[in-house]
């Protein structure tokens, strides 16, 4: 070891400790918890612990909310990624645009959605989604749409929840995209112009091939982060109405923490874990053909 | 009723006299002691939902008597359980808490409560029975109740009259002979309201019937023993034969504002319902809805009773003070102020003889129905048996399952869920649970 290399560990060797400590061990240890039945007896009692293998895993697959939480995280993905990344997109474009004026002002106020406290938020939307007194059932009603009950009926509570979350994290990646539509080659698109493409088709074949990888680097992100979806619906649903917002992270939530049934909640961690890392190989993948890293 | 007696013993303080040192001193120690936990004369107490956020008004009486201060933390009640047990297992449980009698089996068998000392036994004097049986783990009482509430049925008088009724019979075929006579009757709505996410309906039909629900020292379920089929098969044709909606509480989350609009004519509900129907004196006049306890098979019967208990942590500092504000709060003139303040019923049999009470007959349905309370499995298990026996019965309401079909089902989930509770008994590793 060279003299540098040692300097280097000594600098390093903080953080690594501390990554070691509270990121690679506490997943070791959850793999660990999750071959074991470590549950509320347990907890009592460590001579109750069990090593039960694979069998969580078995009973998971057989719990019915387990495949439900699965398919309502999809659906949250599936809505909610494009929801987001249409929002940004339509933003950073809208204020890209020469003739908007005062332009770090509506960054700022399209930005601040997203560094504000999601449990304060949350209890606003609350009353605005709320069936009776909420502002949005009051301006639906002003064209004569009668009241929906947002949070109440089990096919409306996603979405309305999704509209939640889009206000709320639409404003960073507007930021990534004002950031990209900046890189967009200006000689181009005064080319394209002269030769009479419209807007849509200078979108289409000038500003999308420029910011695509963006776009599609942002996308990845999203799902990954849409895969661990829990604050939104445990603030403003807490999983209800009839399970409509059972997340996966929010049932691994209960699994734990409400039934204290710590290795069936491992097994959940561990499989959110696999499905997270495949999203992650597929991104590194999109990322290797389109050379970005 | 006497004037609550609330120290046991005289209070010791010292310093009478106060010289500046012993000031000085006293002003040290108290801000030391305003520091650290192990204050003697200052209680941490948890409660929750609406009584959580009114009882403390009952604190300056407390305080005044016994010089004890009382630091209350206010929690909903959908959190509470995780939090009680997240606290046990990070060792900051409070001192006293507010739990439900659900939890009481297994917060005892953690070490989260801990049971009633043999110099507090005067406290279960002046219980309902059934109530204060349901606050016990292995025969002991580890949790004192304070609240309780059950299902009684609040009906719209006018539309059972209609019928020819003048109050609802009480045996479930001529219940239901009823049912069908005002459902006739109505050009919309419905004759019954019982909510599909609620379990409470089904649970109290099966304590009717006196269901075991589990067998073999609760490790396997028990829903295929004919008392609860017949539960069950009762349940199901309410729903069957058109008399009740197929609807969750999300969907019409308002019974009282159903009643009053004629929508149903009765519903099977809980306490706060009676005061969702008298704030809204102005829908539906007092004379047009009444209370009459709930049918049962072949007449009145035992049924579920919910109850807040207060309990105290194995682990407070000065148990003594704990369990006088236990005392305290559970004194029937306290039960008696909380039932003014947020309407919550006493768990205390002598409250119900206060001439508020007693003369209400809307409170005389719901005292007489304490004393009838049954016995739920009493394991740490049961409140997710439970969840899961109402989500099957969801199912086969919605049209899935046969009744058959349905306790199989529940007994299959009942057995996945007591796996671990018989491999423990089966090694000796846990007690056998309260004797039924």
């Amino acid at each position: 070891m060279t003299r540098q290399d040692r300097a280097a560990l000594v600098f390093t060797a903080p953080v690594l400790l501390l990554i070691a400590l509270f990121l690679l061990l506490p997943t070791l240890v959850a793999l660990g918890l999750s071959a074991t039945d470590f549950d509320i007896y347990a907890l009592g009692d460590l001579a109750r612990l069990r090593f039960v293998g694979t069998s969580n895993y078995f009973n998971l697959l057989r719990d019915p909310l387990f495949w439900r939480a699965w398919g309502n995280t999809a659906l949250f993905a599936a809505l909610g990624v494009p929801l987001t990344i249409g929002a940004s997109l339509a933003a950073a474009l809208l204020l890209h645009s020469r003739s908007v004026r005062w332009k770090p002002v509506w960054r700022v106020a399209l930005f601040a959605p997203y560094v504000t406290t999601l449990v304060a938020t949350a209890v606003v939307w609350r009353y605005l989604l709320d069936q009776r007194f909420g502002l949005i059932n009051y301006a639906l009603g002003s064209v004569g749409i009668a009241p929906v009950d947002w949070l109440g009926n089990p096919r409306t509570s996603i979405p309305a929840i999704l509209f939640f979350i889009a206000w709320k994290i639409f404003g960073y990646n507007m930021i990534v995209f004002t950031a990209a539509l900046a890189a967009v080659p200006t000689d181009l698109m005064e080319a394209a112009r002269i030769d009479g493409a419209g807007f849509w088709t200078r979108f289409r074949h000038v500003t999308l091939p420029a910011i695509g990888p963006v776009v599609l680097l942002a996308s990845v992100l999203s799902v990954a982060n849409f895969l661990q979806i829990f604050d939104e619906p445990y603030v403003m649903t807490q999983g209800g109405p009839a399970q409509s917002t059972v997340t996966v992270v929010y049932f691994m939530f209960n699994e734990g923490f409400e039934y204290w049934d710590l290795g069936s909640a491992s097994v959940v961690a561990v499989m959110l874990f696999a499905v997270a890392y495949l999203v992650t190989r597929v991104q590194v993948r999109l990322g290797r053909r389109y050379e970005w890293v | 009723m006497a004037a609550p007696d609330v120290t046991q013993e005289p209070l010791k303080v010292g310093n009478l006299t106060p010289s500046r040192r012993a000031v000085l001193t006293g002003m040290a120690a108290s801000s030391l002691a305003a520091c650290s936990r192990t204050d003697r004369r200052r209680l941490t107490f948890w409660a929750m939902d609406a009584t959580g956020e009114n009882v403390g008004r009952l604190f300056p009486a407390f305080t005044a008597a016994t010089g004890i201060a009382v630091d209350l933390q206010w929690l909903p009640a959908t959190v509470m359980h995780q939090k009680l047990l997240t606290a046990f297992a990070g060792g900051t449980l409070p001192d006293v808490m507010m739990l439900a009698n659900p939890w009481v089996s297994e917060l005892a068998m953690v070490g989260a409560i801990a049971p009633l000392p043999r110099d507090r036994r005067p406290l279960l004097a002046d219980q309902f029975p059934g109530v204060v049986n349901s606050a016990r783990a292995n025969g002991v009482v580890h949790a004192l109740p304070w609240t309780v509430d059950t299902l009684v049925q609040y009906y719209r008088r006018d539309l059972l009259a209609a019928a020819n009724y003048e109050t609802p019979p009480l045996v479930w075929a001529e219940w239901k002979a009823m049912l069908h006579a005002v459902r006739q009757r109505q050009a919309s709505g419905y004759a019954l309201l019982m909510h599909l996410n609620w379990p409470d309906h089904l649970l109290n039909f099966a304590v009717q019937c006196a269901a075991p629900m589990l067998r073999d020292r609760s490790t396997r379920g028990a829903f295929r023993e004919p008392a609860f089929l017949t539960a069950l098969a009762f349940y199901k044709s309410l729903f069957d034969e058109g008399l009740a909606p197929r609807v969750v509480s999300t969907e019409m989350p308002d019974p009282g504002g159903e009643l009053a609009r004629g929508y149903i004519a009765v519903h099977p509900g809980f306490a706060w319902t009676r005061d969702n129907l008298t704030r809204r004196s102005s829908e539906i006049a007092r004379d047009r809805w009444g209370v009459a306890a709930v049918p049962g098979p072949s007449g009145v019967a035992r049924g579920a009773v919910l109850c807040a208990c207060l309990g105290v942590a194995p682990t407070a500092p000065d148990p003594a003070a704990a369990w006088d504000l236990v005392r305290f709060l559970c004194l029937p003139a306290q039960q008696l102020r909380l039932e003014y303040i947020v309407g919550e019923l006493p768990s205390r049999p002598s409250a119900w003889t206060a001439p508020l009470l007693a003369r209400d007959p809307v409170m005389r349905t719901f005292a007489q129905q304490f004393a009838r309370a049954g016995t739920v499995p009493a394991i740490p298990e049961w409140p997710r048996i439970v969840t899961e026996m109402q989500l099957i019965a969801e199912g086969m309401v919605r049209g899935g399952l046969t009744v058959d079909a349905a306790a199989t089902a529940m007994n299959a989930r009942a057995d996945t869920i007591l796996a671990k509770r018989r491999w423990l008994l089966d090694r000796g590793l846990i007690n056998q649970g309260r004797p039924a």
